[in-house]
């Protein structure tokens, strides 16, 4: 189910996977924001979308109206079973703690969470500097790379896939998967066969873990005891699933929009490498600016939000990006200052669901940026070379070529 | 100038520790908590981005505050 039609009526009728939203959002949101702040679709499925930060942020934290089951931007059709084709344990309750309210979030969110810890995080830089140094080797000299493509995806997946205790020679595959089920979820044939390999794939590493375990993610889940019982398989699988695809797609998408950042921005880039003390402030900003993640919340019974009439089982896209654009909350947000200090932005939500693993995804960001200064001081995009952006769930750029000397 | 972290509203955004891990800590689970008993004066009075940010409690919901 595919409905690309043009949009003429963005209060109305938008559509966050039409062409012209993908490439240039902000223009869109600001134009909505003083006119129709919650603009409404029916494409799809009858969607919501807050775009200012006090309805983003009120509604995040309203978990009884609205309810985390279902977080897909793109819904699979009504009468579709997502795992039709998967012969597994029972994933009924989706990919947990995301995709699920109190009181199984609160238990499988804790976890999770010291496995992402600062503490944690600190122990994956020495792999993530390496990771960022081999590739650099491969195109440094070359005067010419994607930056999306040779560098940006290659970093999260590999680090994940330590943390899972998953061979990172799989990287593409994992990737394949992550990007079938978020960016390609308009197409359903698509969208399962990437859920479906996911999954088998973690299935069987179940079963490997039980004969061998390790001192990774997996293993640990498999071992653990709630009030004294072990945790259930699909929720067990759920987990590993979500950790992967909220691992890879969003801090890869991060890491290219920053670099597209500062390949269109030189002085940012050029102050970033001459002061480098302003990274922990520039980290934030670029995140603010250029915030990746849009989920999705399902209203739980007929409520009138500020005048909006949302019916029970509409969608409501937290657009944490549009937040981070507001006016109202930031001074001249659309203008990136690296060293911005009051800087409340929400690119990893907010309230019970607020991302579990934003110290990694920091620490990701800080390597790549700092190991490619380091090395490439001085590029730009290439001219007459197209970039294409991804969005709808998840926003970056995905073919991003750039020149340096 | 002491300053406290109300657990309640700590939300585990981390950006206290990432900007002034001298003062704050988090914990496995995200929660902040100060780990000085006085704000070192050279800090709080040349305006420090952290301490700076507290005092106007410009941080999503993590409710520093001084005490």
């Amino acid at each position: 189910m595919t409905q690309t039609a043009p949009v003429t009526d963005w209060a109305s009728d938008f559509d966050v996977m039409d062409p012209a939203y993908l490439r240039d959002p902000f223009s869109i949101w600001d134009q909505l924001r003083s006119t129709c702040p919650i603009p409404h679709t029916n494409r799809r499925k009858s969607s919501w979308m807050p775009l200012r930060y006090d309805d983003v942020t009120a509604i995040a934290h309203d978990v009884e109206h609205f309810s985390s089951l279902k977080v897909g931007v793109i819904p699979a059709d009504e009468d579709e079973d997502p795992n039709a084709n998967f012969d597994g344990p029972n994933l009924e309750y989706g990919l947990p703690p995301i995709s699920s309210d109190p009181p199984l979030h609160t238990w499988t969110r804790r976890l999770l969470l010291p496995w992402f810890s600062h503490r944690r995080v600190d122990t994956y830089v020495p792999l993530a500097r390496e990771l960022c140094r081999a590739l650099l080797d491969g195109f440094a000299d070359s005067g010419h790379a994607d930056a999306a493509a040779d560098y940006a995806q290659q970093i999260p997946v590999r680090v994940i896939a330590r943390i899972l205790g998953v061979s990172p020679d799989l990287s593409d595959t994992f990737t394949g998967w992550v990007r079938d089920v978020l960016e390609f979820a308009d197409d359903s044939e698509r969208r399962q066969r990437g859920a479906e390999g996911l999954l088998n794939y973690f299935l069987s590493q179940l079963d490997e873990r039980r004969q061998n375990p390790g001192q990774d993610l997996l293993s640990e889940l498999l071992t653990t005891e709630v009030e004294g019982n072990p945790v259930d398989d699909g929720i067990v699988l759920g987990m590993a699933a979500l950790v992967l695809i909220a691992g890879v797609d969003t801090t890869w998408s991060a890491i290219g929009s920053s670099l597209w950042h500062l390949a269109t921005h030189p002085d940012d880039r050029k102050r970033l490498v001459a002061e480098p003390e302003l990274m922990p402030t520039a980290i934030e900003e670029l995140l603010r600016a250029y915030s990746p993640v849009t989920m999705a919340r399902e209203v739980t019974e007929d409520v009138v939000y500020t005048g909006c009439p949302m019916k029970a089982g509409d969608k409501v896209l937290m657009n944490f990006p549009a937040a981070n654009r507001d006016p109202e909350a930031f001074d001249h947000p659309e203008v990136v200052q690296l060293e911005r200090v009051h800087n409340r932005h929400v690119a990893f939500g907010s309230g019970i669901h607020r991302c579990a693993g934003s110290n990694l995804a920091r620490m990701e960001l800080r390597i790549a940026i700092e190991e490619w200064l380091a090395r490439i001081p001085d590029f730009s995009l290439a001219q007459g070379e197209e970039i294409t952006w991804a969005g709808g769930q998840v926003r970056g750029p995905r073919v991003l070529p750039v020149v340096f000397p | 100038m002491k300053l406290r972290v109300d657990p309640d509203k700590c939300q585990g955004h981390a950006r206290c520790y990432g900007l002034a891990p001298e003062i704050f800590d988090v914990d496995d689970y995200g929660q902040s908590s100060v780990i000085v008993d006085e704000v070192p004066p050279e800090l709080g009075a040349i305006g420090y981005r952290p301490i700076d940010a507290a005092k106007r409690g410009d941080m999503v919901g993590c409710g520093h505050s001084r005490t």
